[in-house]
This record gives structure tokens, C-alpha cells and sequence, in this order.
């Protein structure tokens, strides 16, 4: 089993058709889990740190349920561990809940599951979210 | 709202349940000892808890919005309140709202109406979220290279734009403390529903390195 520690950010699909490329090349789903962590190329040289100590999960590839791949690309589950990195509503500046002040984005998930993995929480005002992935 | 006893408002409460595991409801514990959270929606059902959608038709306290899924739409009758967070350029009332603008809607699955129907904690019309390098600053307008494609936004600092420094852990910058090459996370709302389109004016900004 892998895991990764850092933030998950919002990849919401309104760069367009394509920009979910990270999620199997799947084509975006606003009304689905879509979700690559770990060590996926995506995210190298934008912000995120691609953990290149780390197995690839499944090809960096996300699923399409939080627990329950409903693509082709994996059948894998994920356990997101999540952590508040805010001293206040949306904010990801530590205040003793984060390991760091400033955790790397490690994992890209798409609006439905970013929203999920916060309880229902309002994506405008969090932007960033403490989790540590494991597959 | 719906009432309900469950419902938790502070989210800080609410994250910290879920990192103790007190989070009974949706927190589960596989084999392996580690907590798992579940949802799933079946073939041609949308997921419990989120929608998004063009707006049909709207009143002072419901919308109608269909939703897209597996190449078809689904028409979702959703409701609203004054508790309802909503994030919108045209105001409170989504009655103003152009029809066909894009929707996003937080329904919680402990938050149903008596008939069974969908009630929204928040509401964001036009939303975007997303990430980029900073290119060019002007004023209040930050010009952005947006991952994912590398598309050019225009991101307009307003009034109630928050901006922070999450590397430094700074809260409440300003627009001068972005420079070119920076790496900037952002939400925000799109002045028209082509949710492509180059002009966003920023909710939340974090400068991440």
C-alpha cells in the first residue's frame, strides 16, 4: 500500500475538454468522482509535488467512486484522511492542524469528489484540503 | 433548512469528528483498520450529496436544473432558504439568474425535504475552480495560465476577493504581493455561464509558492 500526504486541489474541468487527462483521459464528469493522486505526471512543474518515491496508482489514475471504480482504468479504493490546514474557513495557512505550513498539492480531484471528501463543504470558500491518500 | 441534529455547522467540529473517527455516519473502518467513507451512486443516478447543472427555471426558493450524466440530462428540482450559502454576480435570488447558466449545489443526504427532494446548503452559479501560473498583473486583474490545458483567465480582484499566502502562511495579501511565475489556487465566478471564458472574479485565491 502507498500513501501521500498533502493537499487535494480542485481540477473542476473548465480548462475544457481534455483537461481531466490526469483521470485516465476520461472525459469530465461534473456529476461523478473523478479524482489522480500520488505520483501523476499532471501536476509536475504547475504546484503540485509529483511523489516520485511512490508507486503509481494504478497509472495515476482516479476513481470513479470514492470507494467503488466505476471506470476501467482501476479498481482501487482510497482512504482519505483529512485534516483541516485552516485557521479559518478557507484558508490552508497552517494553525497546528497541518504537519506543514504549506502542504503540496498531491492529489487533483474533480468538484463532486473534492466536495465530498469535506463533508458537503462549499468548494468556493476552502480551495484546499489537507488529506493523505492510500491505495 | 431541514431540520436536523446531525447537521454540523462548524466545519473545524466537523473535520476533526472525521479525524477521530467519530464520524459515524459516513466514516467506515476496512479490514485493514484504516477509515473509509462510501457514496456511490448508481448507473444513471446522481451522486447524493452534489449537482450541477444548467439552470432551467427558478423561483425565490427552488431551481430547476438539468444535470448532465452519461450523455443524457436529469431534471433535479432543488430548494432553497435564507441558511442557503449563495454565491452568485446576480445576487441572492436565483430568479434573476439567466437560464442556462451552470449551477453547482451542495444537497447533503441528511438534508432531504419531507418529499424526499433536495435541499441546498450552498449554492454557486457560474463557478470555477481551479489552478495556474500567474503571467502578468495589472491593477486588480491577475492574468493566469490555468493548468489543465493552459488557458489564459483574466481573474479580477474585487472587493470581497480574499487573497492568501499559503506558502508563508499569510493571510489577507495584497494583489502586488503576486508576481509572474507564481503558482496561484483559485475559485471564483465566471461573468458569463461559458465557463471557459477568460473572465473570473476571484471568491478565494491562495498563492502557493
Amino acid at each position: 500500500m502507498a500513501s501521500v500526504v498533502g493537499s487535494a486541489g480542485i481540477d473542476d474541468c473548465s480548462a475544457g475538454e481534455g483537461s481531466c487527462a490526469a483521470n485516465c483521459g476520461t472525459t469530465c464528469s461534473q456529476n461523478r468522482y473523478q479524482m489522480a493522486w500520488s505520483n501523476f505526471e499532471e501536476c509536475s512543474g504547475i504546484d503540485c509535488d509529483p511523489q516520485s518515491s511512490r508507486p503509481r496508482a494504478s497509472g495515476g489514475c482516479g476513481s470513479q467512486t470514492i470507494e467503488v471504480n466505476q471506470h476501467s482504468c482501476s479498481v482501487r479504493a482510497i482512504y482519505p484522511d483529512l485534516k483541516d490546514c485552516g485557521p479559518a474557513g478557507g484558508q490552508s495557512s497552517s494553525s497546528g492542524y497541518c504537519v506543514t505550513k504549506s502542504q503540496p498539492i498531491v492529489a487533483c480531484v474533480n468538484t463532486p469528489a473534492f466536495t465530498y471528501l469535506c463533508d458537503s463543504c462549499n468548494p468556493m470558500t476552502y480551495g484546499l484540503l489537507g488529506a493523505t491518500f492510500s491505495n | 433548512m431541514p431540520n436536523n441534529k446531525e447537521h454540523l455547522a462548524n466545519r473545524r467540529d466537523l473535520l476533526a469528528s472525521a479525524a477521530t473517527g467519530s464520524f459515524a455516519t459516513v466514516v467506515d473502518i476496512n479490514s485493514a483498520g484504516q477509515r473509509i467513507r462510501s457514496a456511490q451512486a448508481g448507473p444513471g443516478e446522481l451522486l447524493p450529496h452534489y449537482v450541477f447543472g444548467s439552470l432551467v427555471s427558478a423561483t425565490a426558493n427552488s431551481c430547476l436544473l438539468d444535470a448532465p450524466l452519461d450523455g443524457k440530462f436529469i431534471r433535479e428540482n432543488i430548494s432553497y432558504d435564507e441558511d442557503t450559502e449563495i454565491f452568485s454576480l446576480y445576487g441572492p435570488d436565483l430568479s434573476t439568474v439567466p437560464a442556462n447558466s451552470q449551477i453547482a449545489v451542495g444537497t447533503p443526504e441528511n438534508l432531504r425535504n419531507p418529499d424526499g427532494t433536495r435541499y441546498a446548503t450552498w449554492i454557486n452559479v457560474n463557478p470555477v475552480y481551479s489552478h495556474g501560473e500567474v503571467v502578468d498583473i495589472e491593477k486588480t486583474t491577475v492574468t493566469l495560465r490555468q493548468a489543465h490545458g493552459g488557458a489564459i483567465r483574466k481573474l479580477n480582484v474585487t472587493s470581497s476577493s480574499m487573497l492568501h499566502d499559503a506558502a508563508h502562511g499569510v493571510e489577507n495579501i495584497a494583489v502586488s504581493a503576486l508576481t509572474p511565475g507564481c503558482q496561484v489556487f483559485f475559485t471564483g465566478l465566471a461573468i458569463d455561464a461559458e465557463l471557459t471564458s477568460a473572465e473570473i472574479n476571484i471568491v478565494l485565491l491562495h498563492k502557493t509558492t
